[in-house]
């Protein structure tokens, strides 16, 4: 079989499916040996199927690969696959995948500051919080949809001084928690070195 | 063993605590993040953060001179599950009273597992690569002594230890305090962090403050009421609380009610929050159990309970 080159460690694969199920994910899996596609070639048979995508419910009709390059990745290369919504379909509000931040721990000195990244399915207003560990609330705010943090891709809000006036927080962890019209979407703990 | 008069040990005592409430108000950040925010018993939080009245050895984290509660000896534990129920929190003490004075140990230990962390993947997105612990343990020894018949006070050395993932820090430091019991009144004071320069160092060569926490309060029992307010420094700021407890003649001191409202300090703020509770106290087996509003997001109260055996 042609062995083919593919884009770094990770590629897009941009999927158009009829929703059934609300709510999308980011997922990985391990490439089958000999599951090669030519650039720019689409088409579905390359063994991924909604359950290797981690959701259940989608009905996978496309499957196109955005670009690649070298190196060459072996039969067990990991790839990413992050399912994204055609132009013709419109996806519940949702968390896809999960809400993390880096680098963790982190530091205030030196104008240290860490980022919570996470991506949404549609434009949300989205409400942030941040706990400390004896669950005293230390900040919180709003991102109106379509900014950054509350957009229909992958977002990154950054945590710095300014998220607490200018203060810097304790070494410790703190709680970060996502909230959109009432329900928790994620939630993740944030290590402050000093 | 010759006792100084009460009125002079008053005024040395209480020049000392109300001069140290002025530097504590002032320091410079970042300072250490203390785990005993919560409170320390479920009693403590009932009577709305109100320190310095618990006779039993938990009294070793409020003001080791209410030690002098301790008859033989006593043991206490206090135990809580926050955020999620992942964040454990359990505080143990003991205390034994010697021919002169009580000695008391403890230790507070809050624990934090599965923390992530994180890389930077290929398409400029957040993976996890792996997991760490937190842990966080004040550990203290004290020794209380009653140099007149209405004044007690007390020591503690502290030791505080914090693992942040492979970062350790370690600390030490003392806390002194005071009780003058006369009835219908007492008053405490006590002074956490006593040491100006003794600092939180870790294993990366950051430091952080130690803060001096002064708090002073005034109890009145009326019948069967009693009445506390309290002035506390936290976070620079001058913190207030009353509370009360009422003990029933028609359930024969065996069961108590408490409440009580304080003012807490996140960073620049100051917060109103309150505290109820309960008390059983079953022949030197003391069972507590508080009730206090979380501020945490959907997770509206937190239930706390805490126990003591002592004679």
């Amino acid at each position: 079989m042609k062995r083919c080159v593919w884009a770094g460690v990770f590629l897009y694969i941009f999927v158009s499916f009829d929703l059934v199920a609300a709510g999308l994910s980011v997922s990985t899996f391990s490439f089958q040996s000999g599951s090669t596609r030519q650039a720019g070639q689409r088409g579905s048979g390359i063994g991924i199927s909604s359950q290797s995508l981690g959701v259940t419910g989608l009905h996978i009709s496309d499957i196109s690969f955005a670009s690649w390059s070298d190196p060459v990745p072996s039969a067990n290369s990991v790839l990413q696959v992050i399912a994204l919504p055609s132009a013709t379909h419109v996806l519940a509000p949702a968390l896809i995948g999960r809400v993390l931040n880096f680098p963790n721990p982190f530091s205030f000195s030196a104008d240290g500051k860490t980022e919570i990244g996470y991506r949404l399915s549609a434009d949300m207003d989205i409400e942030i919080r941040i706990y400390n560990l004896v669950g005293q609330e230390m900040a919180n705010w709003r991102i109106p949809a379509g900014e950054e943090g509350g957009d229909d891709r992958y977002n990154k809000v950054t945590i710095d001084r300014a998220t607490f006036n200018g203060r810097a927080l304790s070494a410790g962890v703190y709680y970060y928690v996502l909230i959109y019209q009432g329900q928790i979407l994620g939630k993740g703990k944030m290590m402050v070195v000093p | 063993m010759k006792r100084l008069p009460i009125f002079r040990s008053l005024c040395i005592l209480s020049s000392f605590g109300f001069l140290a409430l002025l530097p504590s108000l002032t320091h410079a950040e970042p300072v250490f993040n203390a785990a005993d925010a919560l409170g320390t018993s479920a009693q403590m939080i009932a009577l709305g953060q109100s320190e310095g009245w618990d006779g039993s050895s938990q009294g070793l984290f409020e003001n080791p001179a209410a030690l002098a509660g301790v008859k033989d000896w006593s043991i206490a534990s206090f135990y809580t599950s926050l955020l999620f129920d992942e964040v454990k929190y359990l505080s143990v003490s003991a205390a034994y009273r010697l021919s002169v004075g009580v000695i008391a140990v403890g230790r507070l230990v809050t624990q934090l597992d599965g923390l992530e962390s994180t890389v930077l993947s290929g398409v400029k997105e957040f993976e996890p690569a792996g997991t760490f612990a937190y842990q966080h343990a004040v550990s203290k020894i004290g020794y209380q002594i009653s140099p007149a018949e209405h004044l007690h006070v007390g020591v503690a050395a502290t030791h505080i230890y914090t693992q942040l993932r492979d970062v350790i820090g370690h600390g030490l430091n003392l806390d002194a305090g005071f009780l003058w019991e006369m009835r219908p009144f007492s008053w405490s004071v006590s002074a956490k962090n006593i040491l100006p320069f003794q600092n939180q160092v870790y294993s990366n060569g950051g430091v952080e403050d130690l803060p001096l926490h002064v708090a002073t309060g005034l109890n009145v029992r009326f019948w069967e009421l009693e009445a506390m307010a309290q002035l506390k420094t936290r976070e620079s700021q001058l913190l207030k609380s009353v509370a009360a407890r009422l003990s029933p003649s028609l359930f024969s001191g065996v069961m108590s009610f408490s409440g009580g409202v304080y003012e807490e300090a996140v960073l620049d703020r100051k917060n109103w929050r309150y505290g109820v509770g309960v008390g059983l106290n079953l022949r030197g087996l003391r069972l507590h159990y508080a009730y206090s509003p979380s501020q945490v997001y959907s997770q509206a109260q937190h239930h706390y309970f805490s126990m003591n055996l002592g004679l």
